[in-house]
């Protein structure tokens, strides 16, 4: 009753499982990250269907003095990520440790909180439109019944910044609370319990063992928000297209302008492996602090 | 645990509506005629002729939108599945050395920061020498290649819950090693199946910086199509509200029914 | 069923070896218990029988067919593991009859043998309820009969009654031993509790830190350790041990000043390092005795009493009859006849006379 000995698939197993995934990372990923490399230090041009394609390194250096949208773009994004995830940390931790109290409905209310990651971004760039817009949109409406108002809310370029940030808080909340809440969730009921035992009212559970606790679910939420903040692009097309003037032009905004609109290959390229360096170095920093607050 | 304080219980209804408001008013104003929306009337007469507009006039592309996200979202999600499932699965089972499947997972964590637009461009190059450019097959790759690295993330967690003792046992009575993964291992992490599969068919769902850089009228999906009611010259607003809310739903749907799974997912992925 | 020989099995991870040449003979039908505390080896020298860990040296022969270069499911081998390891997704009935549907065996045989081991283990009733749905000790017995199902040539245990509670334990290791004298399959069970090892095996295989310290029959071990470290491994309450010299009289003594007698054949150890060792039921309370200790707790167990007296070494501790009763607190002389006490080589820990 012997069995056969293993086929040759059976053998293979380790390399033809792991082969497929890794040919899509060589050719769609690596491939256009070291393409990119190259961009950036040539000038690269399509007139007429054909590519012209120079070595010339100084070039897109150049670039980076003669662009005017660069400066915004990296100040409007580094305030917009740490507003915005800061604001979104705050309130979807309240959050969390609060509907983790409640009693009753709690996966109803749940799953009502998490219902702004599900929206399309592009939807929510277009339903926040139209409750900004000016002539008729909610907000308006809503201060026009206090006599205030109306606010040009995407338009001026005092609030286009603040306004774009309040509607990313408004999609990622839910985000920060479904990590967060899961993390509360999951915590051991003992510790929670000897802690009542010895005596703390719930504000001190909270600040003794609760939040020391999800300290490093905390700092997932964190890292992970982050990188999509980085990223950001779809509402603010949608919402702002970087208007008015540059108040809300978004590093991955200026970016898309300088390959599609501008057609400048070389440069954007160039400006690409910057942001890539950016935010690999912002999160080599974090992840340093956050760790190095674990230790102490 | 203890009971709500006062301003706990403000806090939490105020979020609510905040979070609630916003649809119900878009779901209104996707019932109102163009001039109602333009009044800001709260007592209307509701038509559904915007949802008519975007669906069935001759203008919209609407539906067509629709279907090319059925079929970029369902294909891109089988394949990254696939593909995510098999690949966390050989670095998760068999001893590959350390620069492979540290390779491997670094690269996945450098590419998952990258900010996606920043692909656009040598994608939108290759894609045109491989007469890739503006079809659906190249959306589907590009939707595959982002995905990965959540599916494979994912299924190793899940693939590290499941106890080794069980694969062991399976081999012992007498599993090949593809048996063992295909009759043992898969059954058991259909959680994280379901939990991977509902977050790969959202977000390709609702990716729009790749789609809008990488299609044109005949292959643009439901993002670029809501886009597009924005972004003509005389902006629909009507429309504008009925496309978003169509487009929200089918995430939703999908959301409801894999839902703790995905809650799951996510806390085998934070907690550790 | 089939003899199992174990030759020159070693087993290293890169400079740090966890087994040092193990040879082991086990013949057909044998009950086999590899004993020891935990990180002596025990479960890797199954794991690699079992062909779930590869030998870094050595063979595996099994029937007479050396199986090093066989994967697990090629060896014809059931194993039960500790946590059970059922599969959650599959019925009982298809978690037992798993491997003979992957051997594509003919459905009545496979109703047939199925039919068989329920019987056997009471599981007539739960066939069609999944793993989730069992109770520890009925899971305990779907891993069981998931092994006798299919009729091996060699059974496993990797300590599979760890996770029971101490009453079903009892009557799991009584159920195990009698499916085994019915089956009469060699099997190896690995354990690390001492009492298990003695009330299962036809022979024990007492393993620790990736060597063999001794092999023999249950009550060889207890009469005759060869080392030290089974004196103390076997036995509960453990043994007592004295650290002393022999003298030429043949008497130790003791660091102390106590003076234990010793059998004559101790002539030829005088002027040795020895470690003496005595188990709690040689011990017994008389005027004279050598040892001068001090009641420190009593302990009635029922059907014998364990009294704990403080000495001058430490701890001794022994057996009493049942209605004993020492005052705590009380000096109390034990004393010792020659012929039980145990002598150690205090330098090699090796048995010094039979």
């Amino acid at each position: 009753m012997r069995h056969q000995p293993a086929g040759l698939i059976d053998r293979t197993f380790p390399y033809w499982s792991l082969l497929p995934a890794v040919v899509v990372f060589i050719v769609l990923s690596l491939y256009p990250l070291l393409n990119l490399l190259m961009m950036s230090v040539s000038t690269y041009r399509f007139e007429g269907g054909v590519e012209h394609t120079t070595f010339d390194p100084m070039a897109n250096l150049r670039y980076f003095g003669e662009d005017p949208g660069l400066r915004p773009a990296i100040v409007n994004t580094l305030i917009f990520v740490f507003v915005a995830v800061s604001l979104e940390l705050a309130i979807g931790l309240a959050l969390a440790i609060t509907v983790s109290r409640v009693s009753r409905y709690k996966g109803l209310i749940r799953t009502l909180i998490i219902l702004p990651i599900l929206v399309p971004p592009v939807a929510i760039g277009s339903m926040w439109r139209l409750m900004y817009n000016y002539d008729f949109g909610v907000f308006n409406q809503f201060l026009s019944v206090f006599g205030l108002g109306p606010v040009n809310w995407l338009g001026d370029g005092r609030f286009a910044l603040a306004s774009v940030i309040m509607v990313d808080v408004w999609h990622w909340v839910p985000f920060i609370f479904l990590i967060l809440f899961a993390a509360v969730e999951g915590l051991p009921s003992d510790v929670v319990e000897a802690a009542r035992i010895d005596g703390a009212r719930q504000a001190q559970v909270t600040r003794y063992i609760v939040l020391p606790l999800l300290r490093p679910a905390i700092a997932v939420a964190f890292t992970f928000r982050a990188i999509l903040a980085f990223k950001t692009f779809d509402e603010v097309f949608l919402l702002t297209s970087g208007g008015p003037g540059t108040a809300t032009e978004l590093i991955s905004l200026h970016l898309y302008k300088v390959f599609f609109a501008q057609n400048n290959l070389g440069y954007g390229a160039m400006l690409s492996v910057t942001v890539i360096l950016m935010v690999v170095s912002f999160l080599l920093v974090s992840r340093r602090a956050t760790q190095g607050g674990k230790e102490a | 645990m203890g009971r709500l304080s006062l301003f706990q219980r403000i806090f939490l209804a105020g979020t609510l509506a905040m979070v609630v408001g916003p649809f119900l008013w878009i779901l209104m104003n996707s019932f109102k005629y163009q001039i109602d929306i333009y009044q800001g009337t709260w007592i209307f007469e509701p038509t559904l002729t915007s949802y008519m507009d975007v669906l069935f006039s001759r203008r919209s592309q609407f539906t067509n939108n629709l279907w090319n996200s059925v079929v970029v979202a369902s294909i891109s999600t089988i394949v990254a599945l696939t593909l995510g499932t098999l690949c966390a699965y050989s670095l998760h089972r068999f001893r590959w050395s350390k620069w492979v499947s540290g390779g491997i997972l670094a690269w996945l964590l450098l590419f998952h920061m990258i900010p996606v637009i920043t692909l656009v461009g040598p994608w939108y190059l290759i894609f045109r020498h491989l007469g890739l450019y503006d079809t659906l097959t190249g959306l589907v790759l590009t939707h595959v290649t982002i995905n990965l690295p959540m599916t494979i993330w994912l299924m190793m967690a899940f693939f590290a819950e499941v106890p080794k003792e069980m694969e062991e046992a399976a081999q012992v009575d007498g599993c090949t090693r593809v048996q063992a993964f295909t009759l043992v291992v898969l059954p058991v992490v259909v959680p994280g199946l379901i939990a991977a599969g509902v977050l790969s068919f959202v977000f390709s769902w609702n990716e729009f910086a790749i789609a809008l850089n990488l299609t044109s009228r005949a292959t643009a999906t439901v993002p670029v199509g809501v886009a597009k009611f924005a972004q003509d010259f005389e902006i629909q607003h009507s429309q504008m509200a009925a496309a978003s809310i169509v487009a929200t739903i089918p995430a939703i749907l999908i959301m409801f029914f894999g839902q703790r799974f995905v809650v799951r997912g996510l806390t085998l992925g934070s907690v550790k | 069923m089939a003899a199992v020989d174990i030759r020159n099995v070693a087993k290293s991870f890169g400079a740090l070896s966890v087994m040092n040449d193990v040879n082991l003979s086990i013949e057909q039908g044998e009950f086999i218990v590899l004993v020891g505390p935990s990180g002596c080896g025990k479960s890797t020298l199954l794991r690699i029988i079992a062909g779930l860990e590869e030998a870094s040296r050595g063979d595996i022969v099994i029937a007479g067919q050396r199986v090093n270069d066989l994967e697990p499911r090629e060896r014809d081998i059931a194993m039960v593991f500790q946590s059970y390891a059922l599969y959650p997704h599959m019925r009982v009935e298809a978690n037992l009859d798993f491997n003979m549907r992957l051997r594509k065996r003919p459905k009545p045989e496979i109703e047939a043998s199925v039919k068989t081991a329920a019987g056997v283990l009471g599981l007539d009733t739960l066939l069609e309820r999944f793993p989730r749905q069992l109770s520890g000790g009925q899971r305990q017995r779907v891993a069981m009969g998931r092994a006798i199902v299919r009729r091996p040539q060699l059974f496993l245990f990797d300590e599979p009654l760890s996770n029971l509670d101490a009453k079903l334990r009892v009557q799991m290791r009584a159920e195990i031993r009698k499916l085994h004298l019915e089956i009469g399959a060699t099997s190896i069970y690995v354990t690390h509790d001492q009492v298990e090892a003695m009330t299962m095996a036809d022979r024990i295989v007492v393993m620790n830190k990736g060597n063999v310290e001794q092999v023999g029959s249950p009550l060889e071990l207890y009469d005759k350790p060869s080392t030290l470290f089974v004196a103390e491994f076997i036995g509960s309450p453990s043994m007592n041990f004295y650290r002393g010299t022999v003298g030429p009289d043949c008497k130790i003594r003791t660091r102390a000043g106590a003076v234990l007698p010793l059998s004559p054949a101790c002539r030829a150890l005088a002027g040795q390092e020895v470690v003496a060792g005595i188990r709690p039921e040689h011990l017994s309370i008389t005027d004279e005795g050598p040892i001068a200790t001090q009641v420190v707790l009593v302990e009635h167990l029922g059907p014998e009493t364990f009294a704990y007296m403080e000495g001058e070494q430490g701890l001794v501790c022994v057996r009493l009859p049942r209605d004993a009763s020492p005052v705590r607190g009380s000096a109390v002389r034990l004393s010792v006849s020659p012929q039980d006490v145990h002598v150690f080589d205090s330098e090699t820990q090796r048995r010094l006379i039979d």
